[in-house]
């Protein structure tokens, strides 16, 4: 029997085989979510990072292999326990006609709603919160299909932030946003890791956004994991070259001294 | 020899009422628009739930009016029976003259119209939600073709009548089921379900086609006026059927109303949200079908009211939720009974079948609203 | 009747086979058919196959030999090779012609509405057709049906207008959501009316079901001669616009990015969808069928590209018209079963098929 505030201690993957009912894309993969910290998994395309975070939520069966939350398999856990446990943002979101922004972020509370008890007044604070911190108070009525791409990028991170989960899996939370409301959503993602210690894990294309915030930077390439660790430490060109190859220099960020990593141009001019 | 179309032209004063009533229907739809909609938050002890004004409002009008129309149902006919005696009769005053007419015809017919409509609009609702195509109708998972082959079948090649309603049932059932299972590979995708449809659908037709060939004419004719769906005849055993089937459905489809709109948010969305998404998918279209399959029984095939009442409901109220839901069962049920009315009285003495009328005039009336709503928006 | 049987199954189990062959060698992901090389000429040849079956199966017994020389080397005395030439060589063109069009009406309108569940019926045209015919009956008596022709044929180009026109009501014009939407509306509409005819009086019925059934036997070669010229182009202008329809089905945005008159192109889809449907439901009645299932049967054997899509489908969707034709001849000889009929049966689990073996991809 779990309990309903069961903060998690440990969340890995271990030997995962992961494929899409053809070639795995990822084959033998062990990996361990450092818990209260922001692990953000980069890599080229298709290299696997989507599948990977879809396997820790939840959302696709491994085929070998087992994610481990707490030191039990997450596929023996109930649906409902852990959709308190972990949240998802998936990369793509289908929204339906004529929905409204509240009604959308509302939607996100469903795994601590029971049958009668559809809009308590938690319900109603986290929604609350969830559209003051995406700056979404003013939209709250608003027909989702009339906002601009970013602003319906925050409506789903809002849904998830309802969802009130000590762990959050986040594919690409910073597409169609324009960089005031990326390093926005970044900073609050890094106060909610270290006031209150939640576990974010989130694929990011930007390799300086992602050396600026993660705490563990994991990189990925053809379905296996090439580098792990602090950025300050596994961060270099060598490391850029071997992952996306691309030739770059890295140097130290001067505002915040992490990684910088500046492309060279890819043919002489 | 020509046959002259003139004994079919409406009468007079009835076309008046009729117009009467769809404008001020349509102006009081339009002007709801512009209330505010307020949440209300209700918490009591356990319960707790969020009620939106407008919908109160609406679902609430829908009950007044489902009211008037069923007064004007017992009323109006080829013997018009005076208002309170009318009513005195249907609840009260069992033992004079009208009893007949009130109690054996008007009144169950009545009743019948509502609940009818209310499974074909809530069934409607649910398919709608569940697969995003405006085309969308509990027609498509086979429900009336399923129907329709029993029946068909009873009616010309077995020349029967008893039975017909559970014969009907088992249809509709058996032919979703055999939709569900040939669409499932390692899950049940929207768009695999829509085209297995298809192809059970075209089949079942053939089917009643090849009856509608092959068979004598009568009986051909008879079936063929089953499949236009009427209320006819409408007992209250057949009030009893569609309550029961109510009684069981509805509670059950708001208890998934919120998986349903879970789904809407897509299958990964809603998986990460807790659902068994499978499963829950599975026990609406159970809910969704029957709901159809019990109305389809008793009535014959009315599919225009799962089609495009949910539309109309939407138009008006946008989100999918369980109030959603309810005043769109109660849209349908005012919709059917004045088909029905309708359909009885516009061309007195002729009657035309339910099916007929729902179409004729409720194409042209939504329509309008779709229209009048685009304009708004 | 047993060779007929044999050779129709190698037919349609063909391609059946084709996909069971390609997914036991595990290839890449995707449509079947991709070499159009192999591709185009096999469906030809499936489709010569099926006219001459169409020549020689019927309820009269006639040899390969005399269906051959009727063709090609008429003796206008033998009465086995009249009866190929006059009655089955035109219902075997009815065929073609009403299978072809309907088929890519069908793809078309489903290109244009990008909606699975659209078929060519949705235009109100089958509806517009039956509503015409039946007032025919109804109220002129008129019981030929080189009579009911002309009615479906302005039925149906009535209804497709009206559809038009209340869906380019309002703003952006005839959108893919509200074309379907109207399409409901009118189809509805004039589908009550109709069943409100039948129902009324007995002897319409009677004269209106075997219409109704859809079937292209009985019909004159007089029609079908008026008519081929502008099913012909239609059919050509169709094929053409694969690539149009391409664009227009990445979406409303894409396409306008792209430089296209949306607006334009719809129009002239929809002026050949009723053409083509139009023609067909006036010479054989309506067929719901093949304008909806004939589309995504191609677009599981040879990908999303309509280009092929809409090439394919002129070419099986005569297949599966006369195929079901030729299996309507021979099931219940001497009798006939109705083509609109056979069509479903014979169609339906060939699509269910298709949809549980390959990668069906929605528009």
């Amino acid at each position: 029997m779990k309990h309903d505030n069961d903060s998690p201690r440990e969340l890995s993957g271990i030997e995962l085989r992961l494929s899409y009912q053809g070639p795995p894309v990822i084959e033998g993969l062990t990996i361990d979510l450092p818990i209260g910290q922001i692990t953000v998994i980069v890599g080229p395309n298709g290299c696997g990072k989507s599948t990977l975070l879809r396997a820790f939520a939840r959302v696709l069966t491994p085929d070998k292999g087992k994610v481990i939350l707490n030191g039990e398999e997450i596929q023996n856990m109930s649906t409902r326990y852990v959709a308190r446990q972990l949240g998802l943002l998936p990369q793509n979101q289908r929204t339906p006609d004529s929905i409204v922004v509240k009604d959308l972020i509302r939607r996100g509370r469903y795994p601590h709603q029971r049958l009668f008890d559809q809009w308590s007044k938690k319900d109603e604070e986290a929604v609350n919160k969830a559209l003051q911190i995406t700056g979404l108070e003013n939209f709250s009525e608003r027909l989702v299909d009339e906002l601009s791409g970013g602003q319906r990028q925050r409506v789903w991170i809002a849904m998830v932030l309802a969802q009130d989960t000590p762990i959050m899996l986040l594919d690409e939370p910073t597409t169609h946003l324009d960089m005031a409301h990326q390093i926005e959503i970044l900073e609050l993602l890094n106060r909610l890791s270290v006031e209150e210690k939640r576990t974010i894990v989130m694929v990011l294309h930007d390799i300086n956004l992602a050396a600026r915030y993660a705490a563990n930077l994991v990189a990925m390439r053809d379905g296996s994991v090439i580098y792990s660790g602090q950025p300050s430490e596994i961060v270099s060109s060598e490391m850029v070259e071997s992952v996306f190859n691309l030739r770059t220099v890295v140097i130290s960020d001067p505002v915040t001294g992490s990684p910088l990593v500046i492309p060279k141009p890819t043919a002489e001019i | 020899m020509p046959k002259s179309i003139s004994f079919i032209t409406p009468s007079t004063t009835a076309s008046i009422y009729v117009f009467l009533g769809l404008a001020t229907t349509t102006f009081l739809l339009t002007a709801v628009k512009r209330l505010d909609n307020k949440e209300i938050s209700f918490r009591h002890g356990f319960v707790s739930v969020m009620l939106q004004k407008r919908i109160i409002i609406l679902s609430a009008g829908a009950v007044v009016t489902i009211l008037a129309l069923g007064l004007i149902g017992l009323i109006v006919g080829d013997y018009p029976v005076p208002a309170w005696k009318a009513i005195a009769t249907a609840f009260w005053d069992k033992n004079n003259e009208y009893d007949f007419v009130i109690n054996s015809l008007r009144f169950p017919r009545i009743t019948v119209a509502v609940l009818a409509g209310i499974c074909f609009a809530a069934s409607g609702a649910i398919f709608q939600s569940l697969i995003n195509n405006p085309l969308v109708s509990p027609d498509i998972i086979g429900v009336n073709n399923g129907a329709a082959v029993c029946a068909v079948i009873m009616l010309a090649v077995g020349g029967t009548t008893t039975y017909l309603p559970i014969a009907a049932f088992i249809g509709a059932i058996l032919a979703s089921s055999l939709v569900y299972i040939l669409s499932w590979k390692r899950g049940v995708s929207g768009s695999r379900l829509v085209l297995v449809g298809i192809g059970i659908n075209a089949l079942l037709g053939a089917v009643i086609t090849f009856i509608q060939v092959r068979y004598p004419i009568e009986r051909v004719m008879a079936a063929a006026r089953w499949q236009a769906g009427s209320l006819f005849g409408s007992s209250w055993e057949d009030a009893r059927t569609l309550s029961i089937g109510l009684a069981i459905l509805l509670p059950a489809a708001f208890v998934l109303i919120n998986r349903l709109r879970l789904l809407q948010l897509g299958d990964e969305t809603a998986m990460a949200l807790g659902l068994s998404v499978e499963r829950d998918r599975f026990a609406l279209l159970t809910v969704g079908a029957s709901l159809a399959a019990i109305a389809v029984a008793v009535t014959g095939p009315l599919g225009f009211v799962a089609l495009l009442v949910p539309q109309v409901a939407r138009a008006v109220i946008g989100t999918l939720t369980a109030g959603s839901l309810l005043f769109t069962g109660l849209l349908g049920g005012v919709f059917l009974l004045g088909a029905d009315i309708i359909s009885q009285r516009l061309f007195a003495p002729v009657t035309l079948p339910a099916g007929v009328v729902t179409a004729a005039i409720g194409a042209p009336y939504f329509l309008l609203i779709l229209v009048r709503y685009n304009r708004e928006t | 009747m047993i060779t007929a049987s044999v050779v129709l199954l190698a037919v349609t189990s063909a391609p059946i086979l084709a996909g069971v062959v390609a997914k036991k060698r595990r290839t890449r992901v995707g449509p079947i058919i991709r070499n159009h090389m192999i591709g185009l000429p096999c469906a030809l040849l499936v489709m010569a196959v099926v006219i001459f079956l169409s020549l020689r199966y019927g309820s009269l017994q006639v040899s390969w030999l005399t269906a051959w020389d009727a063709i090609f080397d008429y003796d206008s005395t033998d009465q086995k090779q009249i009866v190929v030439r006059e009655l089955r060589l035109p219902r075997t063109f009815l065929g073609l012609a009403a299978g072809s069009s309907l088929a890519l009406a069908g793809a078309l309108v489903q290109g244009v509405t990008r909606n699975p569940l659209a078929g060519p019926g949705i235009l109100g045209i089958n509806q517009g057709a039956a509503f015409a015919v039946v007032t025919a009956i109804f109220v002129a008596d008129i019981v030929s049906p080189e009579g009911y022709v002309w009615f479906a044929f302005l039925g149906a180009t009535a209804a497709a207008v009206l559809v038009y026109s209340v869906a380019h009501f309002g703003s952006g014009g005839a959108t893919p959501i509200k074309l379907v939407l109207s399409g409901v509306i009118v189809t509805a509409l004039l589908g009550s009316w109709t069943s409100a005819l039948l129902l009324l009086d007995l002897e319409t019925l009677d004269e209106a079901r075997f219409w109704l059934a859809g079937s292209i036997s009985g019909r004159g070669t007089e029609e079908l001669r008026f008519l081929f010229p502008f099913i012909i182009s239609a059919l050509i202008i169709g094929i053409l616009m694969g690539k149009q329809v391409n664009v227009l089905n990445l979406g409303e945005d894409m396409a306008a990015s792209m430089g296209q008159r949306t607006n334009q192109i719809r129009i002239l889809t929809g002026l050949v969808v009723i053409v083509l449907s139009g023609s067909a439901v006036a010479i054989a009645g309506p067929i719901a069928f093949i304008g909806l299932a004939v589309p995504h049967m191609v677009r599981s054997l040879v990908g999303p590209d309509y280009r092929w899509i809409l090439l394919y489908c002129v070419i099986i969707g005569p297949c599966l018209l006369l195929g079901s034709d030729i299996v309507g001849r021979l099931i219940v000889r001497p009798s006939e079963l109705q083509v609109g009929i056979v069509t479903a049966a014979v169609g339906a689990p060939f699509l269910i098929y298709l949809v549980r073996f390959t990668k069906i991809s929605e528009t």
